[in-house]
């Protein structure tokens, strides 16, 4: 149980993998309805696990 | 054409006082928005760091493991019945042990053994409340500007802003109207999912519907 327990808590909130990027017009910069929708965008570098 | 949604996230804040901390930074949410700042200072979020707001993906099920305090949970439930359990079987043997003693009229061993018990059950009972006293709330947040999504369902993203928060099992209800109302957000309860998503779906997507809107020409 406590493994269990230490376990949980390392993988909170880690992030895992290259991720994918999405671009959403901004919630306080949307006065204006954009023209289109959003692009999708790749990241320009591969991104590195970083758990915490 | 419609703008774009913002990408729903579920996340989840400590309860301290009247207000909302971050469980992973313990950064104070003061209002309902919350803004990404790198302190390596590009802009955020940046996939190669781990800067960003966070939050995951979908509805945050019982112990959740990507969610500090959602993830401890059953642990939680499980020492509370234990601790419950075990104040109960010491008040039965109690009463067990004094029954016969009282009937005999032997009250200085009786008394002893009540004193006795009595303050190593205070000690389990007091160990079940503080088990069982939880601060902390669930809440949903729309996600815009740069949105980032991991492969186990984590997102970050540049600007949130708190939809609604959720309080989940274990948790008093007025603190939590409390906060929300601070916040100017609704509360929903957590056996209230398929309301509260109905309630999202107006001010957000879920993730795939996000990237199917953002591909369409």
């Amino acid at each position: 149980m406590a493994n269990r327990f230490r376990a949980s808590m390392l993988e909170a909130m880690r992030i895992v993998g290259d991720p994918e990027v999405i671009t959403i017009p901004r919630e306080d910069e949307t006065s204006a309805p954009p023209s289109g929708p959003a692009p999708v965008e790749q990241p320009e570098r591969e991104a590195e696990p970083a758990g915490r | 054409m419609a703008a774009p949604l913002p990408v729903l996230g579920f996340r989840e804040w400590v309860v301290r006082g009247d207000g909302a901390i971050s469980g992973i930074r313990g950064e104070p949410w003061r209002e309902a928005t919350m803004e990404a700042r790198c302190p390596e200072g590009h802009p955020a979020p940046d996939p190669g760091c781990t800067c960003g707001v966070y939050a995951i993906d979908g509805w945050p099920g019982l112990g959740d493991r990507r969610l500090y305090e959602q993830a401890t949970l059953p642990l939680r439930f499980t020492a509370q019945a234990l601790l419950s359990a075990a104040a109960l079987g010491g008040l039965a043997l109690l009463l067990a042990m004094d029954w016969p003693l009282l009937h005999r009229g032997s009250w200085l061993p009786a008394l002893v053994i009540a004193l006795a018990m009595g303050l190593g059950l205070g000690g389990v009972v007091a160990a079940d409340l503080a088990v069982g006293r939880s601060f902390h709330l669930l809440g949903a947040v729309a996600l815009s500007g740069r949105v980032l999504r991991h492969g186990n369902g984590v997102l970050r993203a540049e600007h949130a802003r708190i939809v609604c928060l959720i309080r989940p099992p274990g948790v008093g209800r007025r603190p939590a109207a409390r906060l929300a109302s601070r916040l100017g957000v609704p509360l929903f309860h957590w056996y209230q999912r398929e309301r509260a998503l109905a309630y999202l779906s107006e001010h957000g997507d879920l993730w795939p519907r996000a990237v199917r809107a953002g591909r369409d020409p």
